[in-house]
């Protein structure tokens, strides 16, 4: 029973919360790494929709994971139905197509991958951190109450919002309590194991779109990635450090995986401008990416609450830079419109 | 302002650089792309968008708002948002497409890779990786610990040697601990009584039981070769059992919360 929720937590469900995202206008293929990642950040994303009015209001785990689980099962039902319906499967460019050439080039990243799947499942790094995250997941999953106590001791307190607000100790809880694994077991192995694999998928995407065509350079650009992570502990703040030792925390979800994905972001929003060489051209669908940009916002909040100075200061100095670039305005208004998540949740940090 | 907030922006960055050649290579890439990129959307995207960053992050102004507003302590996250890993892996990758033998390729590859080695820290060789004993990925003594001490949906409340108190309630949250990781901590200020007591060569047993009955703690987890001034079994407390070099104390006479 545990493998089966553990496969649907975190392979059928990103995968069908991906489609979500590019339901008709995509192209005549989707990459299934493409619609993977997206997909979960859909699935963070509602977690973090569901999850803030709970921690605000009514901080008891098992009537937020009961909401949590119907939103997911009815998108499950519906998005299956429509993929059904549609037959869209047999569109999806499934990675192992893409390594068919190549091999010996493609052994460079993918041993380092390897090798540091290998070191997350059966090597531990006692980070004092979890004293405070992990025990917050594990007092969730026991308790039936969410942020409700001091992680270090055990008593009663005062919701601190500011840890609270960002959810991923309570992901952790609710993955636990879906598939019955503990949830020191599910964070320090299981999800970050997860979490090293999608990182590298963004990475992936973003070879293939510095590299277009070139599969021995995208091949190289991930062995070098893989390479400066693994070597990249020169102090405990680096964004290597965090995603080799401290996977499963939000901090290391942001500075690893959210990060890149949001210069994925921009890059898939210049080079669609690119196609059309202007950004008022009719055909020009830009709709998904802003529905993209705020989901995003939302999911990153799950992750730490400085994503709400994180995520506009790095996609508004991207978007920045594209709008002097085309000359036209439009770019960074339709940002700024979109800009309320971050607002929202700022104004809850200043608040707490 | 302008001197400490200056002080604050460099502190942060040495702070994250430590002692990688990374942020340096970083620069170097930065400024290798800005004179040889060609590709639009690359040079927007990973060149411009960086040097703003950079500049941002360095401007005096930006640093004090920010720091004000979230906090001095979490500057360094800024550097965060430079694409430091994906440029230089770019810069590479370019660097070694544009030899022309295939020998030169795999000689520039093989530099790089050394420059990358040399110039970072390996991961895996902090002394705190060690191999895991579960799939917890907590220490095995804690784990057997909380499972002697724990009783079905109720809580209890334990003294844990300073070494454990980071890892019990990540493995069991009914096991309230009579002072957690907050106490090791200095920047939260103050010290714990009993945490002080327990730091004795020699403990006064008398004056660790009054410490733990005044805090309603059933059970004392105790290295086996710490020195006692007397018997703990003189004020109550009667040994529970054994686990590995640990002894857990009772108290017989209060033993409900």
């Amino acid at each position: 029973m545990s493998v089966i929720s553990i496969l649907y937590f975190f392979v059928l469900l990103p995968f069908l919360l991906g489609s979500f995202y590019f339901p008709q206008r995509e192209e005549k293929s989707i990459e299934f790494s493409k619609l993977f990642i997206w997909g979960f950040v859909v699935e963070l994303f509602l977690f973090e929709l569901i999850y803030t009015p709970f921690i605000l209001f009514y901080n008891k785990f098992s009537a937020f994971s009961n909401t949590l689980t119907v939103v997911y099962a009815i998108l499950s039902i519906f998005l299956l139905y429509r993929w059904l319906k549609q037959h869209k499967i047999k569109h999806i460019i499934s990675i192992k197509s893409l390594f068919i050439k190549e091999n010996i080039l493609w052994i460079f990243p993918l041993s380092i991958i390897a090798f540091q799947l290998f070191m997350g499942i059966f090597y531990q790094y006692l980070d004092g951190d979890d004293a405070y995250y992990m025990a917050q997941s594990t007092a969730a999953y026991m308790t039936d109450y969410m942020y409700g106590f001091e992680p270090y001791t055990g008593i009663t307190t005062a919701l601190d919002m500011r840890h609270g607000m960002a959810g991923i100790p309570i992901f952790i809880s609710y993955l636990s309590r879906m598939t019955g694994i503990h949830p020191a077991i599910m964070g320090h192995t299981i999800f970050s194991t997860f979490l090293i694999g999608m990182t590298y998928l963004v990475f992936y995407q973003l070879a293939k779109r510095l590299f277009k065509n070139k599969q021995k350079e995208q091949a190289l650009f991930l062995g070098f990635i893989a390479l400066l992570q693994m070597f990249g502990n020169s102090t405990i703040y680096t964004n290597e450090t965090f995603f080799l030792t401290r996977t499963s925390q939000g901090k290391a979800v942001m500075a690893s995986f959210i990060i890149p994905l949001l210069l994925l972001l921009l890059f898939e929003m210049m080079e669609r401008m690119e196609v059309y060489k202007s950004f008022n051209h009719k055909k020009l669908q830009m709709s998904d990416i802003w529905i993209r940009i705020i989901m995003i916002q939302i999911a990153a909040v799950a992750c730490t609450t400085l994503a709400v100075y994180l995520v506009p200061l790095l996609l508004g100095v991207g978007i920045l830079v594209i709008t002097i670039h085309v000359r036209k305005i439009k770019p960074l208004l339709f940002f700024l419109c979109c800009l309320f998540p971050s607002a929202f949740y700022g104004i809850l940090y200043l608040l707490y | 302002m302008e001197t400490g907030i200056i002080q604050q922006i460099i502190d942060a960055y040495h702070n994250y650089r430590g002692s990688s050649y990374y942020v340096l290579f970083f620069f170097c890439a930065l400024m290798f792309l800005l004179f040889t990129e060609k590709k639009k959307t690359i040079r927007l995207i990973l060149v411009y968008s960086s040097v703003f960053l950079v500049v941002l992050f360095m401007l005096p102004p930006f640093a004090w708002l920010v720091t004000k507003i979230l906090g001095e302590e979490i500057y360094y996250r800024t550097i965060w948002l430079f694409p430091i890993g994906i440029t230089i892996s770019y810069c590479a990758v370019k660097l070694i497409s544009r030899q022309q033998s295939r020998a030169k390729k795999v000689s520039m590859w093989v530099l790089l890779v050394a420059l990358c080695i040399y110039g970072g820290a390996f991961t895996y060789q902090h002394s705190d990786f060690t191999k895991a004993e579960n799939s917890y990925h907590l220490p095995q003594v804690v784990i057997e610990l909380c499972d002697l001490i724990k009783e079905d949906g109720m809580n209890v409340k334990a003294a844990f040697p300073r070494e454990m108190v980071t890892y019990v309630r990540q493995y069991d949250s009914t096991i309230l601990l009579a002072f957690g990781r907050e106490k090791l901590l200095p920047w939260f200020g103050g010290d714990h009584e009993l945490h002080y007591a327990l730091q004795d060569k020699v403990l006064d047993t008398k004056n660790v039981a009054r410490i733990l009955r005044e805090q309603e703690c059933k059970y004392l987890i105790l290295n086996e070769e710490q020195k006692l001034l007397e018997p703990f079994s003189q004020y109550g407390f009667q040994i529970f059992t054994r686990v590995q070099n640990y002894v857990i104390y009772l108290d017989k006479e209060k033993p409900e919360l």
